[in-house]
């Protein structure tokens, strides 16, 4: 005697948006925070050949 | 009565559900009888969303089968005998209780448990294009099981037709 059962699809989209959270992070780690080291560099390059 | 108001889906119907885990998902498996001829192969199953679980499988049947029952009804013409034609032109589906049938989820083959070749023949088919009412479900249970007692669950309208030995439903 066979039985099959059926069940609810998980939902997909909390895992899109973790996707979208680690994309966001991946984006921010290597992209504004490298942008802002850079800025401060080039401030205190410039600061010194004031000087 | 309509097949939505029996909670009754084809599976391809309900996007959001899916055979649950540990069950075998048997679309498109062969089909055979208790003597290991081939029925058809399993096209669909139809689901009782309350239930949550598939009440029957619903089978394309096999070529030479329709051609045996072809012959069968113009043997019938020729003889006049004034038998009740039991399928139309096109009606090439049938539908089988779930719980008449084992699943070998090794071969990938379903076999009908006490059901022969002959009672395959002679079952009410339908036009998948079109549903099926409750009174055709009584029609094929009664091919399938003659000896049952009609007076039982058989006349219910309601899920309790599905309350029995033949779906499974322990």
């Amino acid at each position: 005697m066979a039985e099959i059962k059926i069940e609810k699809k998980k939902p997909v989209w909390p895992w899109i948006a973790l996707l979208l959270v680690i994309v966001g992070l991946i984006y921010y780690v290597y992209f504004v925070d490298h942008e802002t080291h850079t800025e401060s560099s080039v401030e205190i390059e410039n600061s010194t050949s004031a000087q | 009565m309509g097949n939505k108001d029996k909670n009754l889906y084809r599976l391809d119907e309900l996007s959001d559900y899916k055979v649950a885990s540990n069950y075998s998902d048997v679309r498109g498996w062969k089909i055979v009888d208790s003597d290991n001829q081939t029925i058809g192969e399993i096209d669909n199953l139809w689901v009782n969303k309350d239930m949550q679980r598939v009440v029957y499988l619903d089978v394309k049947l096999d070529k030479r089968l329709l051609e045996d029952s072809r012959n069968e009804v113009r043997d019938v013409i020729a003889n006049d005998n004034g038998k009740e034609f039991i399928y139309k032109e096109g009606a090439s589906h049938i539908i089988i209780p779930i719980g008449s049938v084992s699943i070998n989820k090794d071969t990938k083959i379903v076999m009908a448990n006490s059901l022969g070749y002959d009672t395959f023949r002679n079952t009410n088919r339908y036009d998948k294009q079109l549903n099926f009412d409750r009174e055709y479900e009584r029609k094929v249970m009664n091919s399938y099981y003659p000896q049952n007692n009609p007076d039982s669950v058989y006349y219910s309208d309601d899920d309790s037709f599905y309350n029995r030995r033949e779906f499974d439903n322990k």
